[in-house]
Order: structure tokens, then sequence, then C-alpha cells
């Protein structure tokens, strides 16, 4: 759901951050094997730095294909991390991030730069630059983009996307969107200023220093609107970027060809080196494996990794992985919730108690092994900034300590042990494994646990985000993941572990945690202006959070991917958490 | 015989009717009881209240169930007018709403998904058919012999075996292992007729399997029936030959409950092979259903499984009159 | 609509051409015929020895050193997580395998899964006779406009999506609700769906029967004496039906497990970590049978052994009591 998102500074990379395409030397012969006869030691291809077969070539289709369709097409109403990257096809924004491997530095799009704020954070003003235009070929002007951030408001209308502007430019009375606007030009908004067609000025009603960030992200997409189509949008989003919709079945396949109207002299981001991108959806993972490796398409847009049978091969043919894959930490972190509010969990030794019994070596087994994962002691992954690392619940090859985990118990007042429930999502496999692992790790301990499935469409809305339901229903434990909307420590820690974010509904804290040490490191965090103020605060954060035992961060994820053998420019963009799309070629 | 079918077709009409109302308070009715707002999974993955509250009533999941009924009805038969945002947007007959997922017509994702379906079953349908009748009535003719009893016991092997494991051991040999049918994924008739054949063949042997064993078992136990009839035995004793016999009088009495049988496979079939299409991936009637119960996608649920029941009860109708025409006795009824 | 249609996966129960069979003598025939009947007492046995395995599975996992839920870690190639050693890791200790992901023991779960699979099939069956007897009796004893309305509610459920129908209604169900959670509620949703949907089957030949049987001499005998509706159904209509209603149970019940099994393969089953065929299939499903094919294998011929003995069984028993039968 959440787009995952890590964030390398300049200076402050991480060893194990980044794209890799399998460099790994010798020494990485003996394979899994189909079905594996040896368990002996394979070497995992690491992550590394790098860009893979640049190439300024154009031409060509880039042939690429999906599980299943886009959330949305509709720049305000996507949420996937793989659908924000695919909408830099056809969509621009006032910022972008910047196209060059590891690189979390953000760059102008149709702004002319990256604004800092005069006032602490609360005022923003971007310039836009001359020559952009729609696809039509009318003008790009500043209207055209308070206009689709106007959209973000209509929430009947236009769901599903991200709300973040809405709680920074909510206006008092509440700005309901463009349709409920009074005003003929609809551009009621009053906290975005348009003095003329190349201005744009925001007013946010808190600072906000992370705000060029949302600015990058989809919702700052022109919209015009004599083409808008409210929640018929999807069908055919007006392009600003070099690609433009040609044909498009929902749920089947889209074909995007060139935009006419694209001036490449005004996009320093966008490459746009194919002629065309054919997108077919709705595939089976075995289908997609077979038909990357035979090159009859380049690239899988999930990303989310190989099926167990390709991965099998690929760790037994150190060729063909080290020539077609790609194996990245995803900056995606599953954890385990642990609520405060549903006893025993109220007392921290037992939750202390469950820390110490979970075998984090069966949760990457539960995934599929070390190319799905590897054992996470923190919260935040190693790809992020100011990640630190420590392990407060230290375990011996981080397979759980069963005498450490019973001494909690006892102190907690349950020597014998309890019962508790553990929701997951049914119609996610792996998480399923995961959580059954969990289970036989806590009978281990007296604790037993009850396995409640929920489908994933309703997991965090209707089940984790309501804490009253939590309560109610006793689910002292759920299995959940997650990763920053933004590649900062802010965007990832911010609605999962501050305290005061706490809702009734639409509840992202799910354990309920109120520690104040945790939510001074936030606000320290955000206000630091140099690295060691900011390293201090982020490290306090995910100490306090991990100290807390309300959430368990159990694996940092990762994907083994594979590309076809002709595709060029293949590097790890953290503002998407994967390869970035826009920068993909198929002529070498 | 027109009043026959008149009456057939408005009980079916009832029955499709009756199953239209059942599914929505299934969908529409059971979650609101059990305290959940489906308005809620639309709102994005951490709505506010207020979101809540606009997608509910953007939704009309605040109206009265009965006019929610009624306007899904009408929609179907005369269209809707919906709230799009600048705009209203005119949902053309056969309206099944939009879906909640990507707000695309309902319709639009049933027309999508039909043609496979129907690749699937008819293709099947074919297959199972020539050979479960042939071995049927060859094992009839036979009874007793070792042909008869080497495929009964085939037959009753076939029908004890689920389709999803046929399947998967079909998929790892001929897909995987073999490698004759690499790629196995839904490519439209008039796209490439020899690649559409060749990637649903597995998927039509799988089903054609289970279905032919069926088929042979129902067609012998039927010839079976017909040769002991009185009227068979009179005209082997006229001297008639045995082939005019069993072709002429026979194989017409016997393939008559074999045809209505199925008329009615035929119309399950055509709702969605569920099991079939989630195996092989194919993302028809069937599958695409199952997709939208785990989404929550109710109009889509709605659509498919109404369109699903009405193939059902569409041949129902047909194998009733069908029926009356070959038996008048069964009219009736 | 004078025929049953049934959901894709299963085997449509036989079609209500039985004719009636009256007579205890009928009893005494039917068994010296059965006893001659090597494939019949075959699949008996086997039946029973399923039914013995499912009851005694604790027993009998404890015998084999194993036990359904304990994961083996150590097991399992570290480097994709499949069984280590050939044929999904079968040694001494695990007959037939461990399972991907986690190790467990493939024979236990196996042993296991046959509790649920009879457990549901046969609970589920029970309840459809009782239910399809009832409405079958009353519908063809009563007739007029309830036994029409009986008559039209079996077209109606017939006519059913019924799959889909099953899974949307167990989709819908949270985990917990009427006041029940866990295994106990999925268990109890899972025999009221398929025995709710598998009644109109037996109803239809019990309506069958009894349309037949009421014309009968016996039956005008009793009426009268006085005897009322109740009395007639109970004690005069009943007793005559008992032979066809054993067949066709002993056919309902391949059909329900192999319902149950799809449920589960759907994803709608059991819950973790509860061992179930469909689900063990689910989980092979998933990309997992093409690395460790032996995964997929074990449960799908377990599911396929245990319906083909009940059908089997339930073939020889309608031949024993109606020769004239299909095979």
């Amino acid at each position: 759901m959440r787009k995952h998102s890590v964030w390398i500074r300049a200076g402050v990379l991480v060893a194990a951050g980044g794209l890799v395409l399998a460099a790994c030397g010798g020494g990485d012969d003996e394979g899994g094997g189909t079905g594996g006869s040896t368990p002996g030691a394979v070497e995992i291809p690491t992550t590394t730095d790098q860009l893979f077969y640049p190439s300024d070539k154009k031409g060509g289709t880039l042939k690429a294909l999906s599980g299943s369709d886009c959330d949305s097409w509709d720049p305000a109403r996507t949420y996937y991390a793989t659908c924000w990257d695919q909408q830099r096809w056809i969509s621009r924004s006032l910022l972008n991030y910047k196209q060059a491997p590891n690189s979390a530095e953000l760059v102008p799009d149709l702004a002319t730069e990256v604004p800092t704020s005069p006032d602490g954070g609360k005022t923003w003003t971007y310039t836009l630059k001359d020559g952009i235009k729609f696809e039509d070929g009318s003008p790009i002007t500043s209207k055209d983009i308070k206009y689709g951030i106007e959209r973000v408001f209509a929430t009947d209308i236009i769901n599903g996307g991200p709300t973040y502007v809405i709680d920074y430019l909510q206006t008092e009375p509440a700005y309901e969107g463009p349709y409920k606007d009074p005003s003929p030009d609809k551009l009621g908004l009053t906290s975005i200023e348009t003095p003329d067609d190349k201005t744009l000025i925001f007013h946010l009603n808190k600072p906000f220093n992370d705000w060029n960030f949302i600015m990058a992200s989809p919702s700052a997409t022109p919209v015009p609107q004599a083409k808008d189509t409210g929640d018929q949008y999807t069908a055919h989003p007006v392009a600003s970027g070099p690609y433009k919709f040609d044909k498009y079945v929902p749920n089947q396949s889209l074909t995007l060809v060139r935009n006419d109207q694209w001036d490449p002299a005004t996009d320093e981001v966008n490459k746009a080196l194919p002629d065309s991108i054919e997108i077919t959806m709705g595939l089976e993972a075995a289908d997609i494996d077979n038909r990357i490796l035979n090159g009859d398409a380049d690239i899988f847009l999930d990303q989310t990794g190989v099926d167990t049978a390709l991965r099998t091969q690929l760790l037994s043919d150190p060729e063909l992985r080290k020539a077609r894959t790609t194996v990245d930490l995803s900056g995606f972190l599953r954890y385990m919730s642990v609520t405060t509010t549903v006893k025993p969990f109220d007392n921290i030794h037992c939750r202390n108690a469950v820390a110490y019994a979970v075998n984090k070596q069966a949760q990457v087994l539960a995934r599929g092994g070390p190319t799905a994962g590897a054992p996470a002691p923190t919260m935040l992954p190693p790809t992020v900034a100011y990640y630190a690392d420590f392990d407060l619940f230290p375990t011996p090859n981080s397979a759980g300590d069963i005498e450490k985990a019973k001494a909690e118990l006892e102190a907690c007042g349950q020597p014998d042990g309890f019962s508790t429930k553990l929701t997951a999502r049914g119609n996610r496999p792996a998480e399923v494994a995961q959580a059954t692992a969990i289970q036989s790790d806590l009978k281990k301990i007296g604790i037993n646990v009850t396995i409640e499935k929920f489908d994933s469409s309703q997991y965090f809305s209707a089940v984790l985000g309501i804490p009253k339901n939590m309560q109610d229903k006793g689910y002292g434990l759920a299995m959940t993941g997650w990763g920053a909307d933004w590649p900062s420590p802010y965007g990832f820690f911010s609605s999962i572990v501050d305290g005061r974010k706490i809702l009734d509904q639409g509840n992202s804290n799910y354990a309920e945690l109120n520690d104040p040490v945790v939510n001074k490191g936030i606000d320290d965090g955000l206000a630091a202006t140099e690295d060691g103020a900011a390293q201090t605060a982020w490290t306090t954060v995910d100490k306090g959070v991990v100290q807390s035992a309300a959430y368990i961060p159990l694996i940092y994820d990762k994907a083994m991917n594979i590309y076809s053998d002709r595709i060029t420019n293949v590097f790890f963009t953290p503002g998407f958490n994967m390869v970035n799309f826009a920068a993909l070629g198929v002529v070498r | 015989m027109a009043g026959f079918v008149i009456r057939r077709v408005l009980g079916g009409i009832v029955i499709l009717w009756l199953i239209s109302v059942i599914t929505f308070l299934l969908f529409f009715l059971v979650p609101k009881t059990l305290g959940s707002n489906p308005a809620i999974l639309f709102a994005g993955r951490s709505p506010s209240e207020a979101a809540v509250a606009a997608v509910t009533k953007k939704l009309g999941l605040d109206d009265p169930l009965v006019v929610q009924y009624w306007n899904f009805l009408k929609g179907i038969f005369v269209g809707r007018h919906y709230n799009a945002g600048p705009d209203t947007t005119y949902c053309p007959p056969p309206c099944f709403g939009y879906s909640f997922k990507n707000s695309q017509p309902v319709w639009d994702e049933i027309t999508r998904a039909l043609p496979i379906t129907f690749s699937l079953a008819l293709g099947a349908a074919v297959l199972f058919l020539v050979s479960g009748v042939g071995i049927g009535i060859l094992s009839a003719l036979r009874r007793g012999q070792l042909i008869d009893r080497a495929a009964m016991t085939l037959a009753l092997g076939a029908v004890s075996l689920p389709v999803y494991f046929t399947g998967l051991v079909m998929l790892l040999l001929v897909s995987y292992e073999w490698r004759l049918f690499p790629n196995i994924h839904y490519v439209p008739f008039l796209d490439n007729p020899l690649l559409w054949a060749r990637n649903l063949l597995p998927a039509w042997i799988v089903l054609a399997f289970l279905y032919s064993a069926m088929y042979a078992r129902l067609t012998r136990a039927s010839m079976l029936d017909v040769l002991g009839e009185d009227y068979i035995r009179t005209a082997r004793a006229k001297g008639l030959p045995e082939h005019q016999v069993v072709g002429k009088h026979a194989l017409r009495a016997a393939l008559t409950p074999v045809v209505t049988i199925f008329g009615l496979d035929l119309g399950s079939l055509l709702g969605g092979a569920v099991l079939t299409e989630t195996t092989f991936g194919f993302r028809g009637l069937g599958k695409t259903s199952i997709e939208a119960i785990s989404t929550g996608d109710l109009p889509t649920i709605l659509g498919v499984t109404i369109f699903a029941a009405g193939f059902v009860v569409l041949a129902n109708i047909l194998v009733d009159v069908f029926y009356a025409v070959v038996d008048p006795r069964v009219r009736p009824t | 609509m004078a025929v049953p249609v049934m959901v894709e996966p299963t085997e449509r129960p036989p079609s209500p051409s039985a004719r009636p069979v009256a007579g205890r003598s009928l009893w005494r025939i039917a068994w010296s015929r059965l006893r001659k009947d090597k494939v019949a007492l075959a699949s008996g046995a086997f039946v029973l020895l399923v039914v013995l395995v499912a009851v005694f599975a604790p027993a009998l996992t404890a015998l084999a050193g194993t036990t359904p839920d304990e994961p083996n870690y150590d097991l399992l190639n570290p480097i994709n997580a499949m069984p280590a050693g050939s044929f999904g890791g079968i040694s001494a200790d695990h007959i037939l395998g461990v399972e991907p992901l986690n190790g467990r023991d493939v024979f236990a779960r196996v042993v296991y899964g046959a509790r649920i699979s009879l457990l549901v099939a046969a609970l589920a069956t029970l309840l459809s006779v009782v239910l399809g007897t009832a409405m079958g009796l009353i519908s063809g004893y009563v007739g007029g406009w309830i036994g029409g309305l009986i008559a039209r509610l079996m077209d109606l459920l017939l006519a059913f999506p019924l799959l889909l129908f099953a899974i949307a209604i167990v989709a819908v169900i949270p985990d917990s609700a009427f006041g029940l959670g866990g295994n106990t509620l999925r268990l109890f949703i899972l025999v009221f769906i398929i025995g709710f949907f598998s009644w109109p089957y037996i109803g239809r030949i019990v309506r069958g029967q009894v349309l037949s049987l009421k014309e009968k001499d016996f039956v005008a005998a009793a009426r009268g004496t006085g005897a009322g509706p109740i009395r007639i159904m109970v004690h005069e209509l009943l007793p005559n039906l008992v032979a066809p209603i054993l067949v066709y149970t002993t056919l309902l019940i391949p059909t329900n497990i192999l319902f149950e099994a799809a449920l589960s393969y759907l994803g709608v089953g059991v819950r973790p970590p509860t061992a179930s065929w469909g689900d063990m299939l689910a989980t092979a499903a998933d990309g997992l049978f093409r690395v460790d094919p032996m995964f997929m294998i074990v449960p799908g011929v377990a599911i396929f052994l245990t319906v083909l003995a009940f059908n089997l069984l339930g073939d020889a028993l309608r031949d024993a009591f109606d020769p004239r039968g299909g095979g």
C-alpha cells in the first residue's frame, strides 16, 4: 500500500544500500539446486551503488509486466510505490528525484529551482519553467498545479491517494475541493496563491521542513481543469511528461506513446529513451518470470522479486544472476506491532517476552530466504539516512532466546503464559507464513496465539486503523510493514510511532505507543539543521521505539528482480524504493 | 408449449431476481450488521472520519437499502447517473455500476472477462462431450467387458480428483518440466488463434478430464437404462440390425438426459470455472469474482455473481424447453 | 429443472433416477451382494482406515515422533527456504518430507488434515441429509403450495453459483462472530455452508421416492387407520427411504470432501496452523510446487484416495441396493 522509501544522503551513504546487480565474485557457484541438495553457504549478491548498462540510445518499445493494474492512473489517487514510479512516464510535478544511482536529492522538474522556506517551513514559493505544455499543446500554468492539488481535497471523489496536502494546506473553514468550490474559477483554496501563471506560493498551516518531498510526489502534478473528468480521470490522465496514453484497457494493458508536446529542453530529469511503452497487467508470477527470462519482456513493474522457482534457478546460476538480476534492500521494514492497550501487553515485560521469543531467522525463511530479507534489529532500515546499528534484544543468531523470554514473562507476572490474537493479511501467503512462524515461536514460552486473517483491502483501514476495534477484539499482535512516503527518517517515523498522532480512525500508530522520549525525538529530528543533532535525535527515536517493544522489527525487506538482456540504465532510486522506470531504455 | 416457455422464462426471471436480492443483502447488509462500512475500504489507507463520511455519501451507502437496491436495478435496465466530480456521468444500460476499486464500469470488467471464460468453457465442452459420450456409449455396448471396466474405473478415478490438483500437475509437467506449453496466459482468439488454442489446451484437458468422466458414467447408465427398455427389446426381437437399434432408437433416448445435464454444466461453466481459472491464472469471470471478493469490491461482486447466475438460469430454461420438446410428459412441472 | 447441478470442482451427485427400494429383505440381498464385491470391501476398508487415521491422528504422529505444527528450520536449505534433500526432504524421521518455508512434517499434517476433511464432510453431510430428508418428505407427501415452494427453493439453491457464493459468505463473516471465535467458528461456517448448499440433492431424491411411494397401498392403508401425516411420514415412509438415503449419503460425503478442499484451496478454510489438505495445496500452488512437487503431490493424493474410496463404496452400495443402476 504505502509506498516504500529510503534515503541516502550524500555523505551518509550506508554500506548496504542501493542497487545491485549481482556483483558477487567467486565462491557462489554452489547453488540452492532444485529442492536444495546441499544446504551450504551461497553468497547472496549484495547491493552496490551503481548504474547498470548505461546508454543514451533511443528507440524501441519497453515491454513491462505487472501483477495487477495500478490502484489508479489519476496522479492524485495513486498510492502504490510502483505506480508513483510509473507516473513519471506521463506526468511531471514541481520537483523530482535526481536521476542518479541511490540519489535522494531533489531537483527541479516543472519548477525552476528547489526552494528553501524563508520562515522556517511555513511559506514555500515555486516558479514554473517556460515552454511546459500538456499533451494537447496548452501551456501548463501555476493554476493547473493548484487545481491538481485542490482535487485531493475532494475526498468523496478523489480518494485513495496520500492526503498530506490536506494536512498542511487545509484552511478554516475547511476547503472541500474544486467540485464544491463556490468560486467561479474553482480555485478557492486560499492557502495556495497564484499571483501569475508562473508563480505558486504555498502558505502552510504549520511549519514543515520536508514540504519539498511532498511537491515531488504525484500530488503536485498539474491537471487541466477543462479536461478533469473527476473519478473517471484515471481512464485518461492528461500527460505533462514525455509519454501519453495511447490505448488503455483497465486490468489488462496500457500503451504509452511519445507526447509530442513534451519539450526535452525543459526537462533535466526524464531521458525518455524508448519510443513507446507497453504494460501488460494481471499476470501470474510464473508467467512474468518466464517472459522476462525468455526476453519477451523487459521488466516486472511490481519489483517485488522473482518467484521461488526462478529464485532457486538464479541461485545456482551465477552467470545469469550477474547479468540479469538485482537484489535490493527495499527500504521497507516488516514488523510486528504489540498493542499496548490490550492486556497483558500493557506491561512492558510481556512485550519484552515476545521481543525475545521471536526467531527472526524463521521470519526470513518464511519469506523465502536471504534474498527476500534480512533479520532486522532496528526500525530504520540500513538504507535510510541516520540509520544506526544496534540490537536491544540480542539473541543467538537472531533466532530468539527462550530463557530470556521466559524470564520476562515471569517479570510480567505471567509465568505460565497467556492467550492472545495475531492479525495478518490472509491473501498475502508470505505474511501468513510469518504469522505462523511467530505463533510457533510464542508457543514455546506458553503464549497461545490465534491467527486472525483479513483481506488486505480492509486490513489497515478497517482493522488496524481503529484502536477501539483492536481493544474490543483483543488483537494483541499485528503483522505489518512500512516504507515511508518520502525518503527521510521523519517520513519513516512520524505516522507510525508518534504518540500524538493516535487517531480514532485512520490510525497508523497501531500499538498506540505514546512515549515522550520518542515524541520529542521526532520533533528534534525534524527541527535539526545539522547532521550531528539529527543523528542523535533519530537514533533516540529508533532506540526508544525498539526499547518499548511496542513494535518489534522483524525483517529488512529485500527483492531479487530480473531484467531482460537488452534493458539499459538500471539504477535504484530511494524516492520510489525501486529501480527508476523513467530512466530505462531498451537499446544497448 | 408457448405457455410453458413463458412460465419457465418468468420463473427464471424470478429466480434471478431472488439471487440479486440475496447477493445484494449478503454484501450490503451483512457487513453493515457486523459494523463495518464498505466506504472505509475505498477512502485510502488511513482515511479520516470526514473522508469516510464523504465516501459513504458519494457511494450512496447511507441511503436505505431498498433505495440502494432500486438504484442498482434501475441501472441494469435504464442506466444511471453518477456524480463523477466536475459533472455527472451517465452509465448506460446494462449498468452494473462502477467498481469501488478503480472507478471503471463493472460492465467493462465483465466484457473483458467474458471472452476468457467463454473460450475456456466452450473448448472444454467440445472435448468432454465428444470423449465422454463416446466412452459412455462404448462402455454400455461392451458392458462388463474389459474396456467397460477399465473406462469406468478410470472415470471414477477422474471424478475423485480435484481440478486444481490435476491442474497443478498438468502445469508442472507440460509447462515447467517439459516446456511444451511455456508461459501459459490468455491470448485473445482474434490476436492469434493458434496461440489462443495452445495456451488454453492444458486447461481444456484438465476440465475435460473431469467432465468426460462424469459424462461417460452418465451416458453409460442412461444407455443401459434405455437398452433394457421394452421397445428396444422389441426392435431387437424384430431382427433389426444392432447398429440400427443403437443408432436410431437407443441413442436418441439415451442422450436426452445427457443433453439436459450438458446444458446445465455449460451454464455453470460459463458463469466462471473458479478453480480452473485460479489455477491457470486466467482472469475470466470466476477469477475476477474471487479477486473482487478479496478486495471487497461490492459492485463487481454483485455484477459478476448475477451475470454468472444468469447463465445458470438461462441454461436451466433452455434445458427445460428442450426436455419439453423431446418428452412432452415433463411439461406439467 | 429435474437434474441437480453442482459446482465445477465436485462430482455431481448421481441423478435421482433410482427407483424406490422397499422391503426388509432387500437389506439382506444387498449385504450378500456387497460381501461378494471385492472392490466394495477394499474401498470400505480404506474408508475405515482413513477414519481411524483421523481419529487416532495424535497417537499416530506421536508414534512417528512428529507433530503437525512444530517447525524444523534446520531441515530447510538456508538459501531458498525449500526442504533440504531430495523429494521434499523425505527422511526416516519425516517419511513424507517437510514443508517449504518452515519445515513442518508433511506426514503429520496430512494425517491431521484428514481430521478436518472428514469432520467437515461428515457433519455437513449429516446436516444436508437431515434437512434434505425433512424437506423432501414434506415436499413430496404434503404437496400443495408448500411442496411446490420447497421444490422451487431447491431449484433456486441449485441455480446458485455455489462456490462463488460459499466463498462470498465465508469472506463477509469476520473471524469472530455469533459469540464464536477461532477454528470453532470456521468449522461451524464450513459445515453450515456445505451442508446448506448440498441438501437439495438429498431433498430431490427423497421427494421423488415419496411421490411414488405415497400412491402405494401400505400408505393408503395407514391413512385409512386414521394416521396423521407426520405419523405416516415418520413411520411408514421413512423406513422405506433408508436405503436410498444411505446410498446417496455415501456418495455425498466425497462431494463434500472436495467442496471443503476447494474452499480451503481458495483461502477460506480453517485457520493456521491447523492443517487441511486444500490449504496445503493452495500453499504449494503459490509457486512452491515447481521447486518442491512432493509438497503438492502428497495432499493431492490424500484427497484423491479418500474421495475415490468413498465413491467406490457408494457405487457399490447403490449397485447392491439397485443392481439396475450405473456401474
